[in-house]
C-alpha cells in the first residue's frame, strides 16, 4: 500500500507499509478468521482494512491511550489473547499500548481519530458565513450545545466546496494527533441553502469536552479537510452582551426579563399559504417581557419583521433577525422555505436595581 | 403506519470501536447488521423481527424502548403532498437508560435504510458527564432532516458498560409526524397520555375531531404557527420563570395564552401543556369549563386542574392563579361524556408515584419544550420553545 498524492492521509501512527507488513506477518489462523469475515462481509471487512490506517486511538479510564489496532506484526490481540480483540479484516498500524481494553472498568470516552494527515484550511477557506460560527449554550445546563455552520458550497482557489454526500464531523481537538468525535452529518439537500451548506448540530456534548478548540472535518470521498475553530459560545451581539435562554450573562438584570414569544393578536400569525407566499408575513415577531412590560422596540405591540429589518435598514444596532447561522436576514417569502430557526435579537438600555446595562435579547423562533 | 422495531447486541468495546471509529472516517457509521453476520457482536434475544415489535411493548423492557418525536415542517416529503417547500423534519428521541460513570450512551446514529444499504445521516456522541439531571440519557435531537414517509430509518444507540458496549438498534418504518394517537407511541408515552389526559386522547380516535385524519399526507389536527389547519388557532407562550438551582431546581413558570375564549363545555379552551422533546409531560394544566378563568393560563411542572367545591379534602392545594386554587392531580380524571366538573372519579397517583415522576424529568435537560393547547373542538396548537 502506498500513499497516494491525491489521497489525504490522516493517520502519522503507523505508516501504509507498516499496515501492510501486518497483514503479512499474521497468523495464518488470523488470515482464516479474514478470510471468513470477507466471505460474511464483503465489502465490509474490505472497507475496515482500507480505513484502518486512519484509525488512532481511544482513552481508558485512566487516561491511558490504548491503540485500535496493533503494531507492525500483530493482528487483533494486543492485550487480549484469544479472540476478543482479533477483528478479521482491520489490521490497523497504531500504537500498541498493553492494558485492560477489553476487559476492565469502564473505558472511556472517547472514540479518536488522528486528523493530523487532513488537509489543512483555515476557518475562512470552509465557513461560508464569516464572523464565526454560532454555538448556543443550554439554559441552566450547558453541557448541550447547539451548533449551526455553514460551509462552502462553491469554491475559488484552495477554499473547499462541500456537496451533497459529503460527511462533516465535528471534534474536540485534543492534542495534534488526536481528535474526539462529538457529531456527524452528512449533507443532505435540506443543508444546501442558497449560500452555503448549513449544518445544525443540535444536543451536541460539547461543553463537556475540556477543549477549547473545535475541528471540522470534512469528509469528501477519499479526501478529508480540516479547520479548527475557537470552542466560545455566542454570548454576544453587535458587540453587546447577549440575554438569553441559555446562559445569562448580567444576573443582576435576570430577574427583570421574562422571555416570551408573542405573534399578535388572534386570527394575525404568519401562515404558509401553499407553497409560494406567506399569509401575512409582516406579523412574524415576537415580544419580550421585562417587568410585565412589552420590550418590543416599537411603540406596536406587535413586532413587525418588516420594519425591523427592512432592506435599507440592515442592521440597525436596536433589533435584527438573523438566521440559525448567525447571517442576518430580511423578510421575505423564501424566508420559510430556507429556514427552520429564526434568531430574534432586540437591544435594551434598562436599569434594574441601580445598575445600568446595555444588552440584546435573544429568542429562537422554531418554525414547524 | 409507523412501526418501530428493537433490535438489542453485545459487542465488545475494542471490537466496537474499530468499527465505528474506522466508518467514522470514511464518513460512515458501523453497521452492527454486518457487524452481527461478521461474528463480532452477538444477539440478544430473538432478533426477528415479530419478536422484537413486540419487545418494544412490553413493561419490563420499558428501559429499551425508543422514545422519540418527530416535528416540524416534513409533510412535504409524504406521498401526495405538492409544493416546493423542503422538507425540514426535527427527530428528538432518548431512552429511559440510566447514564452514569459506569454506564452511559456513548452514540446516537441515525440511519437511512434502503435495500441493501445504510447511509448515515447524523449522528452524536457523548461521555459519561452529558447525561440529564436526573442521571438518564440525554435527549439527542436532530435537525433539517428529509424524512421520508416511504422509508425506514435506524436509530441506533450504543451503550458503554465498560469493557463491552450494547447496541439498541431501533427500527422507524414508515416515519411521520408525532401525534397523541398510539400510531407511534412507545408504552410509557402511551402509558402518560392515558393517565394525564384520557379525554383528549379519547377524543383523538374521533375522526371528526381536530380535522384527524389517517392519511399519512395531511398535516392532522395539529396547528402551528406557521402551517394551520384552523385559521386563528395558535400557541402563545411567555416564560416567566426556570429554577435553576436549589432545592426546587428545574421549577418552571410558563404562561400560555388562550387561543379565543371560551364557548360551551363542548368548545372551551381545555388542555395546556408543556411538554419535553419525545412528548412526555413536564407541565400541564386541564382547565374545567367554567372555572371562570380566561385569558391565560400559569402551567407549572406537573400536572394541575382546578379546584373545585367538591374536591376531595385529601387533595392539596398547589397554587394560586388568576385568583383560582389549583391542585396538583398527577392522575386519571374524566369518564363522564358530560366532561362535568365533578373530581369524584379522580384517581391519584401516590404520592410515590408523583415524586418518582416528577423527578424523572426536569426542564433543564430539554433543548426545547413544546407548548400545546387544545379547545377540544377546533385544534390543537403547538409550538416549540428553544431553551437556549
Amino acid at each position: 500500500m502506498s500513499a497516494n498524492s491525491n489521497e489525504t492521509k490522516l493517520s502519522v501512527e503507523g505508516s501504509p507499509e507498516a499496515a501492510t507488513e501486518a497483514i503479512e506477518t499474521a497468523s495464518p489462523a488470523a488470515h482464516r478468521r479474514q478470510a471468513l469475515s470477507l466471505s460474511l462481509v464483503g465489502g465490509m471487512a474490505a472497507f475496515l482494512a482500507a480505513c484502518g490506517k486512519y484509525v488512532t486511538r481511544f482513552d481508558d479510564a485512566s487516561g491511558r491511550n490504548k491503540g485500535l489496532g496493533q503494531g507492525p506484526g500483530k493482528i487483533g490481540g494486543g492485550d487480549v489473547t484469544g479472540t476478543t480483540g482479533d477483528v478479521p479484516g482491520t489490521v490497523v498500524p497504531g500504537t500498541v499500548v498493553p492494558g485492560t481494553v477489553g476487559g476492565g472498568g469502564p473505558s472511556t470516552p472517547g472514540i479518536c481519530i488522528n486528523t493530523s494527515g487532513a488537509v489543512a484550511k483555515t476557518p475562512a477557506q470552509i465557513l461560508a458565513v464569516s464572523g464565526g460560527v454560532p454555538i448556543y449554550a443550554l439554559y441552566g445546563n450547558n453541557f448541550s450545545a447547539l451548533l449551526a455552520i455553514k460551509l462552502r458550497k462553491s469554491a475559488v482557489g484552495d477554499e473547499v466546496a462541500v456537496a451533497e454526500g459529503d460527511v462533516v464531523h465535528i471534534l474536540a481537538k485534543k492534542s495534534a494527533t488526536e481528535s474526539m468525535l462529538l457529531a456527524s452529518r452528512r449533507v443532505r439537500p435540506a443543508d444546501i441553502y442558497s449560500n452555503g451548506v448549513g449544518l445544525i448540530f443540535e444536543s451536541l456534548s460539547l461543553s463537556a469536552v475540556a477543549t477549547t478548540a473545535i475541528e471540522i472535518l470534512i469528509v469528501k470521498g477519499a479526501m478529508h479537510y480540516k479547520a479548527e475553530l475557537s470552542k466560545s459560545f455566542s454570548n454576544s451581539f453587535m458587540g453587546k452582551p447577549v440575554y438569553h435562554l441559555g446562559e445569562l450573562n448580567q444576573d443582576a438584570a435576570k430577574s427583570a426579563i421574562t422571555f416570551g414569544l408573542d405573534f399578535g393578536k388572534e386570527n394575525e400569525a404568519p401562515t404558509l399559504a401553499g407553497t409560494s407566499s406567506i399569509g401575512v408575513p409582516q406579523q412574524l415577531g415576537a415580544i419580550f417581557h421585562g417587568d410585565g412590560n412589552y420590550l418590543a422596540a416599537q411603540s406596536s405591540s406587535t413586532w413587525n419583521v418588516n420594519s425591523v429589518v427592512a432592506p435599507s435598514a440592515v442592521p440597525e444596532d436596536d433589533r435584527a433577525v438573523t438566521n440559525i447561522f448567525g447571517e442576518i436576514i430580511v423578510p421575505s417569502n423564501s424566508l420559510f422555505r430556507e429556514h427552520q430557526s429564526l434568531v430574534v435579537y432586540v437591544r435594551k438600555n434598562r436599569t434594574v436595581g441601580g445598575v445600568p446595562y446595555d444588552a440584546y435579547l435573544r429568542y429562537f423562533i422554531y418554525i414547524g | 403506519m409507523t412501526k418501530v422495531i428493537t433490535k438489542e447486541f453485545l459487542m465488545e468495546r475494542r471490537t466496537f470501536l474499530k468499527w465505528s471509529a474506522a466508518a467514522a472516517v470514511a464518513g460512515s457509521v458501523i453497521d452492527i447488521d454486518a457487524a452481527f453476520a461478521a461474528g463480532d457482536c452477538k444477539a440478544v434475544g430473538d432478533i426477528s423481527s415479530a419478536a422484537n415489535s413486540v419487545l418494544t411493548k412490553t413493561p419490563s423492557n420499558a428501559g429499551k424502548e425508543l422514545l422519540y418525536w418527530i416535528d416540524g415542517p416534513m409533510n412535504v416529503g409524504l406521498p401526495g403532498y405538492s409544493g416546493g417547500l423542503q422538507t425540514r423534519a426535527r427527530l428528538s428521541c432518548t431512552m429511559n437508560l440510566l447514564h452514569t460513570a459506569a454506564s452511559f450512551i456513548e452514540s446516537v446514529s441515525l440511519v437511512e435504510v434502503i435495500p441493501e444499504s445504510k447511509t448515515l445521516i447524523a449522528q452524536t456522541f457523548y461521555g459519561p458527564s452529558a447525561g440529564t439531571i436526573t442521571g438518564r440519557a440525554p435527549y439527542t435531537v436532530f435537525e433539517n432532516l428529509e424524512l421520508d414517509y416511504s422509508k425506514s430509518y435506524q436509530i441506533l444507540y450504543i451503550k458503554n458498560v465498560g469493557g463491552m458496549i450494547t447496541a439498541y438498534q431501533h427500527t422507524i418504518v414508515n416515519p411521520r409526524p408525532s401525534r397523541f394517537d398510539y400510531t407511534h407511541a412507545p408504552g410509557e408515552l402511551v402509558q402518560q397520555a392515558e393517565s394525564f389526559m384520557p379525554d383528549l386522547v379519547g377524543e383523538l380516535r374521533d375522526s371528526n375531531r381536530y380535522h384527524f385524519t389517517s392519511d399519512p399526507t395531511k398535516t392532522g389536527y395539529v396547528t402551528t404557527p406557521f402551517g394551520t389547519t384552523q385559521a386563528g388557532h395558535h400557541a402563545r407562550a411567555h416564560i416567566k420563570n426556570i429554577v435553576t438551582s436549589g432545592d426546587n431546581k428545574g421549577d418552571f413558570e410558563i404562561e400560555i395564552d388562550f387561543m379565543h375564549g371560551d364557548g360551551d363545555d363542548a368548545h372551551y379552551m381545555r388542555y395546556f401543556l408543556v411538554l419535553d422533546p419525545v412528548g412526555r409531560v413536564l407541565g400541564g394544566v386541564r382547565r374545567i369549563h367554567g372555572d371562570g378563568v380566561t385569558g391565560k393560563v400559569l402551567v407549572k411542572r406537573g400536572f394541575h386542574t382546578p379546584r373545585h367545591g367538591s374536591s376531595p379534602a385529601s387533595l392539596v392545594e398547589k397554587y394560586n392563579y388568576n385568583g383560582k386554587s389549583y391542585l396538583e392531580l398527577h392522575g386519571k380524571r374524566i369518564t363522564t361524556a358530560t366532561n362535568s366538573p365533578s373530581l369524584v372519579d379522580i384517581q391519584l397517583l401516590n404520592a410515590e408515584q408523583r415524586v418518582q415522576y416528577i423527578n424523572s424529568l426536569s426542564i433543564l435537560d430539554c433543548p426545547f419544550i413544546s407548548i400545546y393547547t387544545d379547545d377540544r373542538h377546533h385544534a390543537i396548537a403547538r409550538f416549540s420553545i428553544r431553551l437556549r
